[in-house]
């Protein structure tokens, strides 16, 4: 027997006995979220019938190359603006006032024929529908790609019927953007119990380090969901989003919260135990918490970041867990999802038992 | 009776200082043990050691027959810890506290009694943080006894007490020996140890200096009764010139000497010679004054 539930549920109860108590838990495990939907809400919700002027340059002009526009032009979203392959597209864009574009190169279907080919996104990063607007791109391009080369299959594309309200494209991120809360937490937690040696006295109950972290695991599994309810229902009630995921895609969602959780918290613990003072810990926290924020894709697209930040933003978990949530929640694509929530699962294990095994050895003198 | 706990040369050393430095001791079942000394002598190294907190240098001991660090988690059930900066999570309270105990160690103690006992039932339901020094004090002795252990390990259990609690946890920690278990206790307090303990081990350094019962180290270490005179002559020189063992504290002068016959002698000695005495009384060498002898040092802050 490696643990013993008892206990773990026994320190479950009175962990949440402790943070019924404290107010500031409250506030950021439940009010911070809602704010933040608030805010988006307020800013993105029900613009959804106007439309998005998009500049496309088509540089291939084949039927494939044709597809793609009439996908684009069926989603409802865009009024297409062709502009000729002499132009610059940067400089139409600038001229013309327009946020978003895209440059079909000429060897598109010549690459897709070979496997692999691409598109350019133009967007202006500061016009909020960017991101949304990539997405709603990223997804077609998934399809016809994914279907191979001169075969149609645009009509039954469910995005296009499926984009309602941009603020809809915010709910994975402010999902992802809960979990976090698992890190902030532990970065505190865990020098003020090594500094009051809590952790010793914990101990004495025959209370393991294994032991104990599941119980914040699953602690913080219940806040979690219970913000992201909190969130789903007040997006829905106020700002008209439609969460319209089948009962298998909700219970992957619920899985890969918890694997989620167990990553952050592991993360966190792991950067509480190289703190010895709690005021280093909230200087670690945010080094670890804002790029995690800005670079995950909880607030802009990654398609649309320079290189070098795409670069960190494909070492930051959360930018993964995001990516699973947008394939459950906006493309309604389990297939995709499932071999990403497999990877990620395993790499929770590993980190989880890595900072199990580095909280039982610290502090034996 | 059984041992239940034992030491053989038992070393520590933290880079360089020898905090425990060869120390042989062992506590039979149902004794009370105290290991007394000063600031820095060893002693919260040396019980945390028997709590399979801290590791060993080097030595053997054993706690119930197991090795501390390797059965930590048997023994967790069967010793109780009260280490000396007690601390729990900030808004906790003594009864959440000691349910939780209750359930990791699956006892069968009645909580509220517990709390009764330690005299903290009125504060059953306040915070941690908000819980005066002693009352934190009690709460840890109160959780150290919830697995109802047969040992008890309690580093200075009354420090900080106000002379009414600490009569109240000596009361509670004889109640733990009626009812057979051992109990290992540090302290500062001479009072302390001389009132509960039935073996106690001076500990200076890292070394044992004595070890015994009080009266035993009283015995063993025993440099005579003294005679405390009070004059306005010069009395100090006069003995000094005849052999005595003699010294002056607090305006007296004190004379060591090896029976109640030669107490006589000096009285009537001085007589003839024709010195009033102010005052003279007789003291019988107590635990402190060995102590004193011994250890050289106690703190200032004993009550
Ligand atoms: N973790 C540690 N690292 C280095 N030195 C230590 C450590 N713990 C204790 N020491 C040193 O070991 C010596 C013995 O310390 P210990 O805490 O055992 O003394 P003590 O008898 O319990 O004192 P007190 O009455 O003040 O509690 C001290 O000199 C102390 O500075
Ligand atoms: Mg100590």
């Amino acid at each position: 027997m490696i643990m013993n539930l008892k206990r773990s549920l026994a320190y479950l109860r009175l962990h949440v006995t402790s943070f019924m108590r404290s107010k500031s838990g409250i506030f950021f495990v439940v009010l911070l979220p809602v704010i933040f939907m608030i805010i988006f809400g307020s800013i993105f919700g029900g613009t959804s019938t106007q439309k998005t002027t998009l500049a496309v340059q088509d540089m291939d002009q084949s039927t494939v190359s044709g597809n793609v526009l009439s996908a684009i032009n069926s989603t409802g979203l865009f009024t297409v603006q062709m502009v000729s392959p002499a132009q610059n597209l940067t400089n139409y864009m600038v001229y013309n006032s327009v946020d978003q574009g895209i440059i079909i190169p000429s060897n598109f279907t010549q690459g897709l024929a070979s496997g692999k080919s691409y598109i350019s996104y133009y967007s202006n990063p500061s016009d909020p529908y960017s991101q949304s607007l990539s997405l709603v791109i990223q997804n077609i391009l998934f399809k016809i790609g994914s279907n191979g080369t001169g075969t149609i299959y645009l009509s039954n594309i469910p995005v296009a019927q499926n984009i309602p309200k941009s603020v809809d494209y915010y709910l994975p991120g402010l999902i992802g953007f809960t979990m976090l809360n698992g890190i902030f937490s532990m970065i505190y937690i865990v020098p003020n119990y090594t500094e009051k040696k809590i952790f010793r006295q914990l101990s004495f109950t025959g209370l393991t380090k294994l032991e104990w972290l599941f119980a914040v695991v699953i602690f913080y599994l219940g806040i979690t969901l219970l913000s992201d309810a909190v969130l789903i229902i007040v997006g829905s009630v106020f700002f008209g989003i439609n969460f319209a995921v089948s009962g298998l895609g909700v219970s992957l969602i619920v899985l890969s919260i918890f694997i989620g959780l167990i990553t952050f918290v592991s993360i966190g613990l792991l950067a509480g135990l190289l703190t010895r003072k709690e005021e280093t810990a909230s200087l670690i926290g945010n080094v670890i918490f804002f790029p995690m924020m800005f670079l995950s894709g909880v607030f802009f697209p990654i398609s649309i970041m320079p290189g070098y930040l795409q670069t960190i933003s494909s070492v930051l978990p959360l930018t993964y867990f995001i990516k699973i949530l947008d394939d459950i929640m906006l493309f309604n694509n389990l297939t995709l999802a499932l071999p990403l929530i497999i990877y990620m699962g395993i790499f929770a294990l590993v980190i989880f038992a890595f900072a199990v095994y580095a909280a039982a050895n610290k502090n034996e003198s | 009776m059984e041992k239940v706990i034992e030491i053989g040369n038992l070393v520590k050393e933290y880079r360089g200082l020898r905090a425990v430095d060869g120390i042989d001791l062992y506590v039979k079942e149902g004794e009370i043990y105290s290991l007394l000394g000063p600031n820095g002598a060893g002693k919260t190294t040396t019980v945390e050691i028997l709590e399979g907190i801290r590791r060993k240098t080097s030595g053997e001991i054993s706690v119930l027959g197991l090795d501390p660090i390797k059965n930590k988690k048997d023994l967790s059930r069967r010793i109780g810890i009260l280490p000396q900066d007690f601390n729990f999570m900030a808004n906790i309270t003594p009864i959440e506290a000691l349910k939780f105990y209750k359930r990791c160690l699956g006892s069968k103690t009645d909580v509220i009694q517990l709390l009764k006992e330690v005299d903290l039932y009125d504060k059953r339901d306040t915070p941690f943080e908000n819980m005066s020094g002693g009352q934190k004090q009690k709460l840890g002795l109160a959780m150290a006894m919830s697995s109802e252990p047969q040992i008890l390990f309690l580093d200075e259990p009354t420090a900080g007490l106000d002379p009414f609690s600490r009569r109240n946890v000596w009361s509670v920690i004889q109640r733990m020996k009626e009812t057979g278990r051992t109990v290992f206790l540090t302290t500062h307090y001479l009072d302390e140890a001389e009132k509960l303990s039935d073996r106690v081990a001076f500990i200076k350094d890292g070394k044992i200096v004595s070890e015994g019962s009080p009266d035993e180290i009283v015995r063993l270490n025993h440099r005579g009764d003294r005679v405390i005179l009070r004059s306005e002559s010069d009395i100090m020189s006069i003995l000094e010139i005849l052999g005595y063992d003699v010294s002056s504290e607090n305006g007296t002068v004190q004379v060591v000497i090896k029976d109640s016959t030669e107490f006589f002698e000096i009285v009537d000695l001085l007589k003839e010679k024709k010195i009033e005495l102010t005052d003279v009384t007789m003291k019988r060498e107590s635990l402190e004054d060995v102590f004193m002898r011994l250890v050289g040092k106690v703190d200032d802050n004993e009550p």
